[in-house]
């Protein structure tokens, strides 16, 4: 309470509990203890399914815990607990309205937006996520630091029927503010797009062929088969760019960059979850390995500067090294040209996620709305289809890089933990990939 | 007095002030998690929780929240009432829950310090250039569930989920393999890695090294039993009587149709019949029971919550389960299995009990980014071809494409042994199964 009784803000009681816990963690400090942070959280959420105008549930939560972790030689030791201190709650955080009725109509436009694109649209099914989450981190090493983060996440599916075919458009905008800052109709006019284009698509070829792949969501492909093995956990087993810093693991077309301080994308933030400020760390720089990912733990490791990458979905889970906003830097090519100038092979317009082996570099992404090229246009569209690869070797054949950059979102799971993460860039063209289709082999 | 108790009458009768009808529920989880690398432990932490949910309806309103302990039971209700005054009218009271349950006891969990070490011992490395690396985490759970209708009831559940990723290194090659293992106990899941999921893994990652392309196209497939667990859960929105309803299953107007090969049979069953690990109620409190969706390949049944099955002017068959992230009860599987019976027994359970030319997928990457709503998925893959040997010959860098509906229409055998595993679609429990038509990439 403040001296003139009213509640404390949210922030400061958070402060409050954090800065005695880091007080705590001090006084307690053993010798072998190399580091060691206390976190705080208190999250609000709002989550739920709309499906063909109508909310089917919707719920909210306030979530709050510590946890406290402490690093040595071996690796991390952690305890979590919920709560912060009774009473606390509720005096803090029940102002803190709930903007449904905004909510509500965003989804209703998008449901609109999506019918009115196609008659063939059926069904408008969308997962909404809106969290405030208000985070506090002290340290051995630190001063107390806090961050609030805003984040708005869509998953809409979009059926489309026609005759006896039934397709499904899948789309996930996300950002890191507030649900008035997007653009229902829009949102609402490409998941429809993306489904009823695939009424009409054919089984993808099979086997290895040039993928052009579109920008933003796109960059699923750098992250996966590039930077999940240079996440510091994965280097310190033994991933395949271990130990490669400094040399060339790519075509000098691709410069990439963990960027945690792109405006507006969900993988944001002012600082880690160790209290470590974000930055923008290039990765690979006209194709030479110039940094790893770390947190406090595994900088240590493997001897490498902390970037400040330390996440975790929340204070129940001990943080990892991940990416944040994961950006490829423009090219000078134009899209356009790029396709122009493929002969025959797969244009990925739409990437839904992936998978890395990262001892081996092999990856996969799935590709949710793409179409053949055929003597440099873009021809029939085919069905979802798997891409497949090794890492380094697509790092290598990437031989064009356009100007186009957009912005995507994504979830990122790890060890089972899911993230918001960003992916920024422009449209890119690999020699040779495999093309995972089904109507004959090659 | 129980502080359950009191949370959970208090959150009752301040919802009661207003609401036609409400539910409380406190989960209280305790969990630890310890990873192991080469005999090093290098995660070891422990969670702690209590949450609070409260679901009310409110002249056709719905809402759900949930909260961290500490709160007060009146802050709870006030924000959970505030979020149904919000939300449009759409939803039928629920049916009161009409089972009264006896609270079965707790299994007993053992010495979970001394499993744990013991989990360290067992990734000391072999000394073969193979790192192993095991994830162990222990889960108990006490839920209480109480209605103003009047049901009061009290379940505990336990399960224990060991991964483990073996990676070998031979001549510069690297092969990683993963493997989880999912047991009610972790004495349980720590002997079944002991004993038979680590010297597995080990004679695979020895072989895996000398891993050639696939270059022929096999004379038939067989999909490792953990991967078809996976496959099973691809299934699992299609089994759901909100799907149904919605629009969005393949089978929605199947019911009493084939969607199978004879002798197949799709259960959810959270009622096991060893009894051990029974689950009595579901998360509205209605008795669970094992639901046969799939018998003999013809469709029986879908699974069902309250809102669901008024819908259809039935009763829920005890299907409704908050989800994986603690949503709000919806139709969910719990316990799915697959098995062929005798119709569909087959007397392999190893690649060497196969016919030469046999391709036994045994990994797989990329399974996750299936459709959910068509089934259609593509994922890359490595295994062996039997060819007579005791460990078969392995190959690597393909894709296997298919539909998990159409799946099961060309299963041609099931083996006598299972697996089972955790995923987001709840506990799957499947054999190995030998199929057709599915499109081996190359």
């Amino acid at each position: 309470m403040t001296p003139a009784g009213e509640p404390l803000p949210a922030e400061a009681v958070l402060a409050e509990v954090i800065s005695a816990e880091t007080a705590t963690l001090c006084r307690r400090r053993q010798p072998h203890w190399l580091d060691g942070t206390a976190f705080g959280e208190v999250t609000t959420r709002i989550t739920g399914r709309f499906a063909d105008g109508a909310f089917i549930d919707c719920s909210s939560s306030i979530d709050a815990g510590i946890s406290v972790r402490v690093h040595t030689a071996e690796g991390i030791r952690y305890q979590t607990r919920d709560g912060l201190r009774p009473g606390l709650i509720p005096t803090a955080f029940q102002a803190e309205s709930v903007p449904l009725e905004a909510i509500m109509a965003t989804l209703a436009a998008i449901d609109t937006a999506a019918r009115a694109y196609d008659p063939s649209v059926v069904q408008v099914l969308i997962d909404f996520e809106i969290a405030n989450r208000r985070i506090c981190i002290g340290s051995l090493d630190s001063p107390v630091v806090q961050d609030r983060r805003q984040l708005v996440y869509l998953i809409v599916r979009v059926v489309a029927r026609l005759r006896d075919r039934m397709s499904a458009g899948f789309y996930t905008p996300g950002l890191a503010g507030t649900a008035d800052a997007l653009d229902p109709a829009a949102i609402g006019a490409e998941s429809a797009a993306r489904a009823v284009a695939s009424l009409e698509a054919r089984p993808a070829p099979a086997g290895h062929f040039p993928v052009v792949v579109a920008g933003g969501r796109g960059i699923v492909l750098l992250h996966e088969a590039c930077c999940h093995p240079l996440e510091g956990d994965e280097v310190s087993k033994g991933s395949v760019y271990g130990r490669q810093l400094g040399t060339t693991i790519a075509s000098d077309l691709v410069s990439i960059v963990d960027d945690g301080t792109i405006g507006g994308a969900v993988g944001t933030s002012v600082f880690d979850d160790e209290g470590l400020p974000t930055r923008s760390t290039p990765l690979v720089t006209d194709g030479r390995l110039t940094s790893f990912l770390t947190d406090r733990q595994t900088a240590r490791d493997i001897g490498h500067p902390r970037t400040g990458n330390a996440r975790c979905q929340s204070y129940r889970f001990p943080p990892l090294p991940r990416m944040t906003n994961t950006r490829l830097v423009a090219g000078t090519a134009r899209a356009d040209d790029i396709i122009g100038d493929t002969r025959f092979g797969l244009y990925a317009q739409h990437v839904a996620g992936g998978e890395v082996v990262e001892s081996t570099g092999d990856f996969v992404f799935r590709v949710t709305n793409g179409y053949w090229i055929e003597d440099g246009k873009i021809g029939h569209p085919i069905t979802e289809t798997t891409v497949a690869g090794n890492g380094a070797d697509v790092l290598r054949h990437i031989d064009a890089v356009a100007d186009d950059t957009r912005v995507g979102a994504a979830r990122c799971g790890k060890f089972g933990q899911y993230i918001p993460v960003g992916v920024a860039g422009p449209t890119l063209r690999v020699r040779s990939l495999l093309v995972g289709g089904s109507s004959g082999s090659s | 007095m129980d502080p359950h108790d009191v949370l959970l009458s208090a959150s009752l009768a301040a919802a009661a002030a207003e609401a036609d009808e409400a539910e409380s529920s406190v989960i209280a989880t305790h969990a630890v998690q310890r990873d192991a690398r080469n005999g090093v432990v290098t995660v070891d932490g422990s969670v702690a929780e209590r949450q609070l949910a409260l679901r009310v309806w409110l002249g056709g309103r719905e809402a759900f929240g949930t909260y961290a302990a500490d709160i007060a039971p009146s802050a709870a209700a006030r924000q959970t009432l505030d979020l149904a005054r919000a939300l449009p009218a759409t939803r039928s009271l629920p049916a009161a829950p009409a089972v009264r349950v006896a609270p079965m006891p707790p299994a007993p969990a053992g010495d979970i310090a001394e499993l744990l070490e013991h989990l360290r011992g067992l990734s000391l490395p072999p000394g073969d250039g193979i790192d192993i690396e095991l994830k162990a985490s222990h889960v108990t759970r006490e839920v209480h569930l109480r209605a103003l209708s009047g049901f009061d009831g009290i379940r505990y559940e336990s399960y224990a989920v060991i991964a483990i990723r073996v990676v070998g290194r031979a001549g510069g090659v690297a092969a990683q393999l993963l493997y989880e293992t999912c047991e009610l106990s972790l004495a349980s899941a720590i002997r079944h890695v002991e004993a038979d999921v680590l010297p597995e893994a080990l004679a695979q990652a020895r072989a895996a090294v000398r891993a050639a392309r696939l270059d022929v196209q096999p004379a038939s497939v067989v999909i490792d039993a953990r991967l078809m667990a996976r496959m099973l859960g691809l299934l699992a929105p299609s089994l759901m009587l909100e799907s149904a309803q919605l629009r969005r299953s393949r089978w929605g107007d199947r019911l009493g149709q084939r969607v199978g090969v004879p002798g197949l049979r799709i259960a959810d069953d959270p009622v096991p019949r060893n009894g051990a690990g029974a689950i009595p109620f579901d998360d509205e409190g209605i008795a669970t029971r094992r639901n046969v969706l799939v018998d003999d390949g013809i469709l029986r049944e879908f699974l069902s919550d309250r809102q669901a099955a008024s819908r259809e002017g039935t009763q829920s068959n005890g299907s409704g389960w908050r989800g994986p992230a603690g949503e709000a009860p919806a139709t969910r599987a719990r316990f799915l299995e697959l098995d062929g019976g005798n119709g569909l027994a087959w007397q392999a359970h190893h690649p060497r009990d196969c016919i030469p030319g046999t391709l036994w997928v045994q990994q797989a990457h990329g399974m996750h980014m299936a459709n959910d709503i068509t089934g259609d998925f593509s994922f890359a893959a490595s295994g062996v071809v039997a060819d007579g040997s005791d460990t078969g010959r392995p190959v690597r860098g393909f894709t296997v494409t298919g539909n998990a509906h159409e799946m099961l229409q060309h299963i041609e055998g099931v083996s006598r042994c299972s697996h089972l595993i955790k995923s987001s679609s709840g506990f799957l429990r499947s054999p190995h199964a030998r199929i057709g038509g599915l499109t081996i990439v190359t």
